[in-house]
Parts: structure tokens; C-alpha cells; sequence
């Protein structure tokens, strides 16, 4: 870096002992972004010059006969910066610059002091070290109809408007400035160095004047729906920046704010996910021998797509056949992926069924100098694949991903390694918690409330489809669908093995999947990072532009959690510190609302009938299983809570971007009942002085659905316990006030007639944590 | 009251009846409930096949996963709602004390396809004499998980519900001569012939097991 990037870094010190102490906002490592201040202090004997050396590089190096902290390199500065005031402390205020070159760099410090009384000696700090946080941060998204009032997100739909706003409290710079708003085709980090031009493609850069206040004071619809091409190609969406011209130059520089100067847009303009991509689909059905009979289908034009392309691999369900499986080959070669859908033993039984799964993607890899005439070779991607199984096929996917962990079985083609996502449609359990066990590879799960092969009954664990969902160690997620059938999930016709009310039949179940298989292969195999919308925002909100909204009888409800690999800090999934008063993270567990219990999210008794049992209508684990969760009760009389207090040393959250959890409702029980609907209810983080900031769920859009209505498995009404997960983004709760992330105190949900609907209610929570984007 | 304002109301009733069912009709079905006691007989052999293979294929049927090169191919009338496929448990087939594998499902013809492995004496003839075999259906589980003594004691079950082998009359008169094939992969390939014949609502099935074979 050019000394004079380093010279400008440092300007903001110019203004200038016993010189242990230098500190950054009081510490000596902190991160700041661009554009914000930072105040350095600096112990010394009064009356003393003090140098400040700054560099690159962290050092050590050894000189002046001691091992100083910065690095000397040719780019270290030294700068004198001023003489220690009589009180011995020396303070600087500045502003960290809004040089694109210095985001994300560090900058090591280490001061010095000439000590008056022996100017001979050399009173040398402790190093200090400033991360310069990228400038880049969210600026596109949606008006909320109440607090955060906004929210800024990733994906969106081809006929839906984009906004912009800017918080005046996150950015006080901004106030009383005009700034012009751009969306522009994406340009990665290096682009925008090269070219800071900016050129709007929204039909006309918007003209925001900023003024002190809220969110909302400060926001601008920039493309109205069906404004911004959504066209592509065979991926998801079309990427594109938003900048803040702040200084209305045409020219990314200075204090402009970016959403988008990674290498991930700002924003993603998708279109309708349920439609085919622009690849013709060639089917090509043969066999390689006994139960390797194989339904092929590659977009007729991979020849000339880049690179190897993914390989989904379909293992259907018992009496099911691989020929029924068109509306995920079609739908997904069309888009450029390459899908076989595979005969399946699955009669005989599922560690059977896991056998063909793993042979024939096996023999797939192994002759595609043979298969269609060879039009495969070389164009078929063996470390990235996925597995689709429905039924016995679906835990037959789990079960010979264990395999392949454990060593029982090792393919000739392809290692556990290159399966990056397994998926089971319906998938039954015979196996058990140690044989159907998808480890830590990323995870999703189908489930259709109406289903009446793997019912999801407490009488029978076989049925019970959550239990390999949550032995995922990795990301886990789901999909319920009120109203589908085991049969609704194929298209071989015929029974549709179904039963409740509302049903929703298969043309529109394939809608959904459509619209939902599309963007968790692009996740999970292509690492498009907007498709991840599709999995977890509340579907009420965000759908695809082709979901089935003309049928009622519709619901949809997302599990999504991160793993632990992918970065994150758990503050209770209630699988250790079992007491109810402590989270598994250490810190205390409490407050006025009812405790139901803590235990395993099984319900142990053989029907769902209200009859008091804590995990009643919970069929997310065995007795063998470890599944862990909490369930709790307000009787809508008066406000209650529960808190979780974050143990000593976590309080900094700043480095996380989500809080999540999962909730459900507590099928047949008589709050729940009460009032069937979407349940909502407040959070609140509290800071470490004090300072709260509460959001109600709901108004995200949706909330924690009812349990689809069906009866059966004892009296009552009401199915299985559906878990949704709750995502909020942290910086959300910061919107108009103080609240500091750095020193959280405490998350707590509120219940009760002020802050939660219906004001009663009985619910499961679980896997309260921390992830990033 | 005449007749002619009696025929008014018994009209609308039959109406009403018929649109009911109807509308009965139109919904989906659910699955059948596994009977609640297995049959005592019932299941007719009507056609028998002695086979050999010049390639061992493996019986996963059982959980010692044997290797055959021999056996009976049978189609068996069979109570169809037995042989309902779903996910969960299943009865399980059994020709003796070894399991059968059922190359169709048949529940909506009543007739399966199955393969019987069977060892064979120094002649080359098949050790398991259907005429000493009794054919039923044991408790429903995975068949992969099936052991010897498992299935001993289903056939000890079966025999003390009263399950007989079929007469040798009855295996005489639909046995047909022996067939040979390379491997098992033709051995189903011949059997989509007898599945196309005796369960032709299986159409999905029979053109899945002829998938054209790369070589």
C-alpha cells in the first residue's frame, strides 16, 4: 500500500510518560468501520513528546533491544503526535477514513514517549491493533409496517419495488446531506477500484435528502416491481450495487455509502423460481445392470455451459418408481444442473435402499464415457453433489451418507466429501439414531402434514420423519406443507395418501417444490447466496413469484438453523446444563412466564390427545436420540417473560449478524386451540447499561403457524408440532437507539396481552444462537 | 299421498346418495390398515419356473445376504391388501424359511412375481420343493433384517396357524420347465414378461426393469 494511503490513515491522529497503555476506544484490538471514529488514549509522563509507529504488519521486530509489535516495514509510518498533557493522558479523536484500499486491512500501533527526567530513556506502549471494517453494508430492503420499521435483505422477487434506507443514528454523517441513490449493474470489489463510475440502471438515480430521525425519514422505493431485469440465465437472480452518491459527483468516493463492494451484490433481482430455466432437457433412461436402472436428465446444451456441472442424484420411496421423479429432473437440468433419478431397492429395506443410492451414483460417475453417448464426460461435477431421497429412499440418502462417514461403504467415484447436501422428502426411520444419521453434512428435510404412509404419528417411530432432521449436526432446514401427501411428492399418479382437511393435491405441491428445490440446490451446490432467502424468510413475506396463492388450503412453515461450522454462538439449545435455570451456555435461564419443561422434543406416549404431557405433539427425537428443547405457557392474564442471560465473556455480539430460534405451537392443547392462528410474540436484547430494543416477530411477516388441523392419532385436533425459525437481524434491534451490541446483557421474549398474539399460548423454543450471513 | 309425491323425496334422496358417493369416490383414499391377523392360506401358486443364472446374484432379502445362482420364479395369488406398498413395515413374504423376493408389488392386480433362491443337489435340481414349502406372509418388518432363525419361527408360526405347502398336484400342473439366464439383470428382465401378464396395472414397473442396458 502506497505510503500515502498509510499518511491519509493516520491523519485523523495529527491533531497530538509511562507509556504502557495505548488504547483504541479504550482497547487495544477493535474493529471499525469506515467512516466512524476512533478515540486513542495514551498514558505518559506529562510534558513528554510522544511518536506513534503504525504499519501494516504485526511484527514482532526487534529493536531498540526490545521485541516491538509492529512489523517495520517499508510502509510503517512514524508520526509524532503530540506532548502528554499535565494529566499523564494523552487523547486523540478522529475518524477512520473512507479509503476503499484500507477496507478490511489492519493498521498495528505502538507508541512511544521520551520520558522527560531521562531523555535517554524510551518509554515504549503495548501494541494496539485497528481492523478497518469494510464501508460496505445493507442498504436495500423493505418497509416493515412497524419497529425496526425496515428491513434490509438479499433476494428480491422480479415484481416486487426494492427500497433503500439509510439509519441517520448508524450513519449520523449522513444528516442534513442530499445524496443520490444508484442502483447499478454489480461490479466486484476490484472493478469498483478501477472504475468508480457510476452508472444507474433503476431508470434514474433517486435524490434523498437525509434529515435527522428514523429509518423511514430516510428511505426511497428505487425500483418499482418488475423494474431491474430479473433475467438470469441459470442462475437465481441477477446481482446489482446500491450506492449513496453522497457528495453527488457521479463518482463512487469519499463517504458514499455501498451495499454491494464485496464480491456479493447488494441486491438480487429474482425471477419466478417454479418456471424452467433456459436449458432444453434431455431425457435419457437406461440401465447399468440390476437396480441401476437410471431416469437421466442434463440440459440438452452442456456442452457449452461452464464448467462441470452439479449432479443430483433422486432415490425414490417403496412402491414408488424412478421413472416419477420428472418435475425435479425437468426443473432442475433446466437450470443446468444434471439429475438421475436411480432405481431404488427399497423393499427389501432401507440399508438395501441406501446400497442402490450409493451404486448408482457411483456408477453415474464411473461411465460417463458411456451414458447418452459420452455427451457427460467431463461435464459432470463428482465433488458436488446432492442427494434427494422420498420415503424409505429418504432415510436411504441419510443412512448411505453414514455409511460413507463411517467407512462401511467406499465408493470408487466419489467420497462423503463431494455430498454437500443430503435431502429427504417424507423419509421414514427404521434405521435409528446411530445408522440414519446425516452427521454434519447440510441437511433439508420434506415433510406434508397430510401424509398418511410416514404420518409423523407419536405411535410410531419409523414415522416420524423430524427425528433425521435434528440428529443434523450441520446446517439443518425444513419444509412443512400443511395439506400434502405422501404421494403428492411424485408424479406417479395414483394414490394420493392423504388425509386432513384442506388438501393441497399435486400439481401446486409441485409448485412448491419447484420453487424451493431451485434455490437449495443453488445454495448449496452453486454457493448462491440469495437463494438462502428462499429458505427461511416466513413464506407469508417472501415466496416465489409462481407459488400456488390461488390455493387456500397453502401453508408453508421453514426450519433453518446454521451449524456450528459455518460460525456460531449457541446461547441455548438446551442440549447440555439441562437445569432449567441455566442455558447451555452458561448463563442464567429465568423469568415470570410458565416453565412447562426442558427435556427431549419426543412425545413419548403413542398420540397427539391433550393429556398433559410436556412434549406432547413433539416428534422430533426417539429415546435414543438427544434432541433437546424447552416449552413454556402464558395464559394471556398478564405480561410474562423469559430471559437468557448471556454468560461472562460472550456479551460482544457485534461480530454476529442474526439472532435465530426455532418455535412451535403446542398441537391440541387448549391455549392453543384458543385461538388458532400464527402465534407472535416480542424479543428484546438488553445491553449491558441498560439500554433495550424490542421487535415484535410478526411483523416480518407470518409468525409461528398453528399445527395444520388434522385429527386422528388420538382425540383431538391438530398434527405434529412444526417447528419455524425466527431470524432477526441484530443490527435491527440497533435502529434508532443506543443499544450496544458490544456489551449485551440479555435476550428476552415477551408474552402476554402487550406484547405477543394471541396473548396465550404453549410453545417449544429452541436452538437460540447467534450465526452470521 | 299419492305415489307420485312419495317418488319426489326418495329421487332426491338417490340423488343426494349418488352425489355423495361421488363425491366420496373423489377424494383420496387412505391407505389400507394392515390386517389385523395374518392369514391362515390363501396364497395359490399359479405359475412356477425353475431358473438357474451363470452369474451368482445376491438375495438382499435376508440379512446373511446370500448368494444364489438358482431358484423359482412364482407368481402367487395374493390377498392385495398385503402387498400395499408403503414405507412402513410390510408383511413379509416367505416361501419356507426363506424369505422371497417380490419383483412387483401386486396390490391391485392380487398377483406377485417373486423370486425364490434356492440351493441345488449334485444333479443340478432345486433343493426347495415348493410342494414341501408352505407360501404366507409372516409379520410385517424389513426383509433385509430377516436371520435364519427369524424366519424358522415365522414358518413355525405359519404352520401352527395352519399354513400348508401347495399339493404337489397344484405345483405340478403350473410348473414350467427350466430357464437359464447370464445374470439376474435378465432374470428381471424376463420377469417384466410375467409382470406385464399378471399385473398389467404395473406399467411403470415393467418399463423400468426394460430400461434399454449399456454395455
Amino acid at each position: 500500500m502506497p505510503r500515502a494511503r498509510w499518511a491519509l490513515a493516520l491523519s485523523f491522529l495529527a491533531g497530538g510518560a509511562h507509556a504502557s497503555d495505548l488504547l483504541l476506544n479504550g482497547q487495544a484490538a477493535i474493529e471499525v468501520a469506515q467512516g466512524l471514529p476512533v478515540s486513542l488514549t495514551l498514558q505518559g509522563t506529562p510534558g513528554a513528546p510522544a511518536w506513534l509507529l503504525a504499519d501494516s504488519s504485526p511484527g514482532p521486530t526487534s529493536a531498540f533491544g526490545l521485541d516491538l509489535p509492529v512489523g517495520f516495514t517499508p510502509v510503517m509510518v512514524i508520526q509524532l503526535i503530540g506532548t502528554v498533557p499535565a494529566g499523564g493522558t494523552l487523547q486523540l479523536n478522529g475518524t477512520v477514513p473512507f479509503d476503499i484500499a484500507l477496507a478490511g486491512t489492519s493498521a498495528w500501533f505502538v507508541a512511544v514517549v521520551a520520558d522527560a527526567p531521562q531523555p535517554a530513556d524510551w518509554d515504549w506502549s503495548a501494541g494496539a491493533v485497528l481492523h478497518i471494517r469494510d464501508r460496505d453494508g445493507p442498504l436495500a430492503g423493505n418497509v416493515l409496517a412497524g419497529y425496526p420499521h425496515f428491513e434490509f435483505v438479499r433476494a428480491f422477487n422480479a415484481n416486487a419495488p426494492v427500497a433503500v434506507a439509510v439509519d441517520p443514528l448508524r450513519h449520523p454523517e449522513v444528516v442534513g446531506r442530499t445524496g443520490d441513490v444508484y442502483v447499478t449493474a454489480k461490479k466486484t470489489r476490484a472493478q469498483w477500484l478501477a472504475d468508480p463510475t457510476l452508472v444507474d440502471v433503476s431508470g434514474g438515480a433517486e435524490t434523498l435528502a437525509f434529515v435527522a430521525g428514523g429509518v423511514l425519514d430516510n428511505d426511497v422505493v428505487v425500483a418499482a416491481g418488475g423494474v431491474l431485469s430479473a433475467a438470469a440465465g441459470h442462475g437465481l437472480g441477477v446481482g446489482y450495487d446500491v450506492i449513496i452518491d453522497l457528495d453527488q459527483d457521479g463518482v463512487f468516493d469519499g463517504d458514499d455509502l455501498i451495499d454491494g463492494l464485496s464480491d456479493e451484490a447488494g441486491l438480487y433481482r429474482v425471477h419466478d423460481v417454479t418456471l424452467p430455466g433456459p436449458s432444453a432437457v434431455t431425457e435419457v433412461i437406461y440401465s447399468g445392470g440390476t437396480n441401476l436402472g437410471q431416469d437421466l436428465y442434463y440440459p440438452s446444451d452442456i456442452a457449452s455451459l461452464p464448467a462441470p456441472r452439479p449432479l443430483v442424484v433422486v432415490s425414490h420411496g417403496n412402491g414408488h418408481n424412478y421413472q416419477w421423479y420428472d418435475h425435479v429432473g425437468e426443473h432442475l437440468a433446466s437450470y443446468g444442473f444434471v439429475v438421475m433419478s436411480h432405481q431404488n431397492n427399497t423393499v427389501p429395506g432401507v440399508e438395501t435402499a441406501s446400497t442402490t443410492t450409493l451404486t448408482n451414483t457411483d456408477y453415474l460417475l464411473g461411465n460417463l464415457g458411456t451414458i447418452a453417448g459420452g455427451v457427460l464426460l467431463g461435464r459432470v461435477d463428482g465433488h458436488n453433489i446432492m442427494w434427494l431421497g422420498h420415503s424409505r429412499g429418504g432415510e436411504g440418502v441419510v443412512r448411505a451418507y453414514d455409511r460413507l462417514v463411517d467407512g462401511t461403504y467406499v465408493a470408487s467415484n466419489f467420497s462423503a466429501a463431494d455430498v454437500r447436501l443430503v435431502s429427504s422428502i417424507a423419509p421414514t426411520d427404521f434405521l435409528g439414531t446411530s445408522s440414519a444419521n446425516p452427521h454434519g453434512v447440510d441437511y433439508h428435510l420434506w415433510v406434508g402434514g397430510s401424509d398418511s404412509d410416514v404420518t409423523g404419528c407419536s405411535s410410531s417411530n419409523i414415522a416420524q420423519s423430524f427425528h433425521l432432521h435434528d440428529r443434523a449436526e450441520g446446517r439443518r432446514m425444513s419444509v412443512s406443507l400443511h395439506g400434502v401427501g405422501h404421494g403428492n411428492f411424485h408424479d406417479g399418479g395414483g394414490n394420493e395418501w392423504a388425509t386432513g382437511p384442506c388438501l393441497v393435491h399435486t400439481p401446486d405441491t409441485h409448485a412448491i417444490m419447484r420453487g424451493l428445490l431451485l434455490p437449495l440446490a443453488q445454495r448449496h451446490l452453486l454457493d448462491n447466496l440469495p437463494a438462502e432467502d428462499f429458505l427461511w424468510r416466513q413464506w407469508e413475506r417472501f415466496r416465489p413469484i409462481g407459488a400456488p396463492d390461488a390455493n387456500p388450503c397453502v401453508v408453508v412453515d421453514l426450519m433453518f438453523r446454521k451449524g456450528a461450522a459455518e460460525g456460531t454462538f449457541v446461547l441455548d439449545d438446551f442440549q447440555t446444563n439441562t437445569d432449567t435455570g441455566t442455558s447451555s451456555s452458561g448463563g442464567t435461564v429465568g423469568g415470570s412466564v410458565l416453565i412447562v419443561g426442558e427435556g427431549r422434543l419426543d412425545d413419548e406416549d403413542t398420540n397427539f390427545t391433550w393429556d398433559g404431557d410436556t412434549f406432547n405433539g413433539f416428534t422430533h427425537g426417539q429415546s435414543s436420540d438427544s434432541t433437546r428443547g424447552l416449552v413454556i405457557e402464558y395464559s394471556g392474564a398478564s405480561d410474562v417473560h423469559l430471559e437468557f442471560a448471556l454468560p461472562g465473556g460472550t456479551a460482544d455480539v457485534s461480530g454476529w449478524d442474526w439472532l435465530s430460534l426455532r418455535v412451535a405451537q403446542a398441537t391440541r392443547h387448549p391455549l392453543t386451540i384458543a385461538a388458532l392462528q400464527d402465534s407472535t410474540f416480542t424479543v428484546e436484547l438488553r445491553d449491558g447499561a441498560g439500554q433495550t430494543s424490542a421487535i415484535e416477530i410478526g411483523v416480518y411477516g407470518g409468525g409461528v403457524e398453528e399445527p395444520y388441523q388434522r385429527t386422528s392419532c388420538g382425540t383431538g385436533t391438530g398434527w405434529g408440532n412444526e417447528f419455524e425459525t425466527i431470524r432477526i437481524r441484530l443490527t435491527d434491534f440497533t435502529r434508532g437507539n443506543d443499544l450496544d451490541l458490544r456489551d449485551l446483557s440479555a435476550v428476552t421474549f415477551r408474552f402476554g396481552p402487550s406484547f405477543s398474539s394471541p396473548a396465550f399460548g404453549r410453545l417449544g423454543l429452541d436452538d437460540l444462537q447467534f450465526d452470521r450471513d | 299421498m299419492t305415489l307420485r309425491f312419495l317418488l319426489l323425496p326418495v329421487l332426491l334422496v338417490g340423488l343426494l346418495a349418488a352425489g355423495i358417493a361421488a363425491f366420496v369416490r373423489g377424494l383420496p383414499a387412505d391407505p389400507p390398515a394392515l390386517p389385523p391377523a395374518l392369514p391362515a392360506g390363501g396364497i395359490d401358486v399359479l405359475y412356477a419356473r425353475p431358473f438357474t443364472l451363470q452369474v451368482p446374484a445376491v438375495h438382499a432379502w435376508e440379512a446373511a445376504q446370500p448368494r444364489y445362482d438358482a431358484g423359482w420364479v412364482v407368481v402367487l395369488a395374493v390377498d392385495p391388501q398385503l402387498v400395499v406398498p408403503r414405507q412402513t413395515a410390510e408383511p413379509i413374504l416367505y416361501v419356507g424359511d426363506r424369505t422371497a423376493e417380490r419383483v412387483n408389488f401386486g396390490h391391485e392386480s392380487g398377483r406377485v412375481v417373486a423370486i425364490v433362491p434356492s440351493a441345488r443337489d449334485a444333479s443340478g435340481s432345486l433343493t426347495l420343493d415348493l410342494a414341501a414349502a408352505p407360501i404366507f406372509f409372516g409379520a410385517a418388518g424389513l426383509p433385509e433384517q430377516v436371520d435364519a432363525a427369524h424366519a424358522a419361527a415365522e414358518l413355525a408360526a405359519a404352520r401352527a396357524r395352519g399354513v400348508r405347502a401347495p399339493s404337489a398336484a397344484a405345483v405340478a400342473a403350473v410348473a414350467q420347465p427350466a430357464v437359464n439366464f447370464s445374470d439376474d439383470w435378465e432374470l428381471r428382465l424376463w420377469c417384466s414378461d410375467l409382470i406385464e401378464r399378471w399385473s398389467p396395472q404395473e406399467a411403470d414397473l415393467v418399463a423400468g426393469l426394460r430400461a434399454p442396458r449399456l454395455r
